[in-house]
């Protein structure tokens, strides 16, 4: 049984009141008007409070009243197995599960935190009258094609999260843009944190391969990504024509400065120098970045004092990259650690971002998670909205047509026995 | 067998005189003398001893002085004055609902008043109006009667009664020995009342004491704790029923005992009347006891009719 509105169960503290009331109360004393006090002892005048209980069936009746009241405010609602399979059976609902890199951790249980989300899902797959599963990298993209599904069936929406909402891959943005008639539930997947002591990645054709490995135990993670035949197929250097030559040096110093590494092609990167002619229109058509890796090289750039003015997610060339916008002179050394540092990101090596990511905290993940605001639409879908105090309040109806007779007999005096004769004639 | 009208069917009767008939009717249905008997004081004259006198009347006083003997003869009374004696206080108007003491001594004075007049008596009335003395000389005649019964139908119960004064100017107005009927509950001043009836039936009065008492009034028919009003005084008092109802029947009780005893001893004839008995019952049985009862010790003579 659960309670829609605990705050009521207080009331029943108001049990005490019929009890109280009858035992401290002085008799109520009605006027009668009588031929002669002479008779009566002034001793035994003054009425003294009830020590005893007079009427207990009264008294019953009473407290019972005042229970069945405060309970029925309460709203108790019986949680049948009946009643939650009815209740399950108007949603749908869509789960989107994140498999990206950092959710190749373990759980406590020693699984996977993939395989854990993917149970998880199962479950509230389960529970729901219609659901889909989609597994995503990037859950912020796939938030609206979830969004979309759910749109197509026309009951309660809910739409779960199942990550270790590593920081960057899911902010409250996001949520902002998914309808208010869509419930969002978030359910987060606990890693066992190990740090990292060593990564090992090897490339083999196009397919690249990585092992870290952990204080405790090792780690198998496997990229699926495609290798591009160098760096330069990811990181597009943008300036102005005179300056190509000054771009193709800051290109090579940037090599001196890391080891260049295979690129992954879905990593795509542009810098955009000041003499660039398309500079202000680019500026004017960035979004925020939002992926991991993104958040990652910015909050590099950010923690070595890169010179990077602004930065964002536009299409370029037809692809949407991540473009950082830096006031750097192309070949100044400035310019070369920021196209180094893009470069690093930009790679298929294993990052630490993702083996010992950064996540949301508790708090932050809850506020993701909201109900759905449109309460006609759940009320339609879900039969057993009313609780079942209404049968309490009928037992207070009845128990109130019983006690007005009950306090009819108490109030009146007795009859004379020469009244009782006279009315019987 | 006549059925006893019930006490509150005798109330019901808005014509006091029919409700007074009723119950002269329901009383008749034994068939007994009448219980009032003629008595004179008024010595006519002597006359020698006759064979065959009765020698109860000898004068046995004279024989000693003038040794010889003489009959009493006194004036035999042909008409008997009755005065009825009503107290009309407000604690009479108990209880207000139902059958209340004065509406049954209303009854009570009427029935009396009709059955005096019927066997040839002379019948009066003493009561207060407006808190002074009412006076309604004893007479005879059907239209005597209906007018008393009329004039009795109009009092109500208030205010307050003196029973001592309305019994001693009653017994003085009247003009020969009579028969004095006090209908009260007798809750004024016990010595003062008990003190007025002996002197009066010291005065060759047959006095009887006629208490009107409420069913209601002989316990406390409470259960809850109540505010009593006194009817006369006006006086309020709480009451706990549970812890005040034995005292007060004991008191009420030892009351009806202390009046019942002083009745005795003073050569008054009394009777109790619940408002719960019907009118002709209670009226027979006391009449009957009346009847029973040997002449006062101070009725001097009675005379054969």
């Amino acid at each position: 049984m659960i309670w829609l509105n605990a705050w009521a169960l207080i009331g029943l503290a108001g049990v005490a009141l019929p009890v109280l009331i009858h035992l401290l109360a002085r008799g109520h004393a009605r006027t009668h008007r009588f031929p002669s006090l002479r008779f009566i002892d002034p001793s035994q005048l003054l009425p003294t409070r009830r020590t005893w209980i007079q009427d207990p069936l009264l008294l019953a009746v009473r407290c019972a009243i005042v229970t069945l009241a405060a309970v029925a405010l309460a709203q108790p609602l019986f949680v049948t197995a009946k009643r939650t399979q009815a209740f399950a059976r108007g949603m749908a609902r869509a789960i989107v599960v994140d498999t990206s890199a950092s959710m190749r951790r373990l759980t406590p249980s020693g699984s996977t935190a993939r395989d854990s989300a993917r149970r998880i899902a199962r479950m509230l797959a389960g529970e729901a009258q219609a659901s889909i599963v989609i597994e995503t990298n990037e859950p912020a993209q796939a938030l609206s094609g979830a969004v979309a599904w759910l749109a197509s069936h026309h009951q309660r929406a809910d739409l779960a999260i199942v990550s270790d909402f590593q920081r960057g891959q899911l902010d409250s943005s996001d949520v902002r843009a998914i309808p208010a008639d869509v419930g969002v539930t978030t359910h987060r997947v606990t890693v066992v944190s190990v740090p990292v002591l060593e990564t090992q990645w090897t490339a083999a054709d196009r397919r690249i391969a990585v092992r870290a490995t952990a204080r405790t135990n090792s780690t198998d993670a496997e990229w699926v990504a495609t290798r591009a035949r160098d760096t330069n197929a990811t990181l597009t250097l943008v300036g102005a024509e005179n300056d190509r030559a000054a771009m193709n040096a800051t290109r090579v110093a940037a090599a001196t400065i890391a080891v260049p590494l295979p690129t992954d092609t879905t990593r795509a990167v542009t810098i955009v120098f000041p003499a660039s002619a398309n500079r202000r229109a680019l500026e004017g058509g960035v979004q925020s970045a939002h992926t991991p890796w993104m958040v990652q090289l910015l909050g590099r750039l950010s923690a070595r004092g890169n010179d990077v003015s602004r930065s964002g997610v536009a299409v370029v060339d037809g692809r949407r990259q991540l473009v950082l916008f830096t006031d750097s002179v192309p070949g100044s050394l400035a310019s070369a650690r920021v196209v180094a540092a893009a470069g690093a990101v930009a790679s298929v090596a294993p990052s630490v971002a993702e083996l010992e990511p950064e996540t949301l905290s508790e708090r932050a993940i809850e506020s993701l998670a909201r109900p759905a605001r449109d309460a006609s639409r759940q009320r339609s879908s879900d039969p057993n909205g009313e609780s079942d105090g209404r049968w309490l309040w009928m037992a207070v109806f009845v128990l109130l047509l019983i006690e007005l007779p009950l306090r009819r007999r108490t109030a009146r005096p007795p009859l004379a026995a020469g009244e009782e004769r006279a009315r019987a004639a | 067998m006549t059925s006893s009208l019930s006490p509150t069917v005798v109330a019901a009767i808005d014509d006091l005189e029919l409700a007074a008939r009723l119950v002269v009717e329901g009383l008749r249905t034994g068939g007994h003398r009448s219980p009032f008997h003629g008595f004179s004081t008024e010595f006519r004259q002597h006359r020698p001893y006759r064979l065959g006198d009765d020698l109860k009347h000898l004068d046995w006083k004279l024989y000693a002085r003038t040794d010889r003997l003489y009959t009493r003869q006194f004036r035999e009374t042909t008409n008997l004055s009755v005065l009825l004696v009503l107290d009309r206080s407000a604690s009479m108007a108990y209880p207000e609902s139902g059958v209340s003491k004065f509406r049954y001594a209303q009854v009570l004075c009427a029935a009396l008043a009709y059955l005096v007049s019927e066997q040839g008596h002379a019948v009066g009335l003493m009561t207060t109006e407006g808190g002074r003395l009412t006076y309604v000389a004893p007479r005879g005649g059907r239209v005597h009667l209906r007018s008393l019964i009329a004039r009795i139908d109009r009092l109500d119960a208030s205010g307050q009664w003196d029973g001592p004064r309305s019994l001693a100017r009653g017994a003085q107005l009247l003009q020969r020995r009579g028969v004095v009927l006090i209908v009260s509950d007798f809750y004024d001043d016990e010595e003062s009342m008990r003190r007025e009836m002996r002197r009066v039936a010291q005065r060759g009065h047959d006095v009887a004491m006629l208490q009107v008492m409420a069913a209601e009034e002989l316990s406390l028919p409470f259960r809850e704790h109540v505010e009593l009003e006194d009817l006369e005084t006006g006086a309020v008092r709480l009451v706990d029923p549970a812890r005040a109802a034995d005292a007060y029947q004991i008191a009420v009780r030892s009351f009806l005992d202390r009046c019942r005893a002083a009745a005795l001893r003073d050569g008054v004839d009394y009777s109790l009347f619940t408002t719960t008995t019907p009118p002709e019952v209670a009226l027979r049985a006391y009449l009957l006891e009346r009847t029973a009862r040997p002449p006062l010790r101070n009725s001097t003579r009675m005379v054969a009719r």
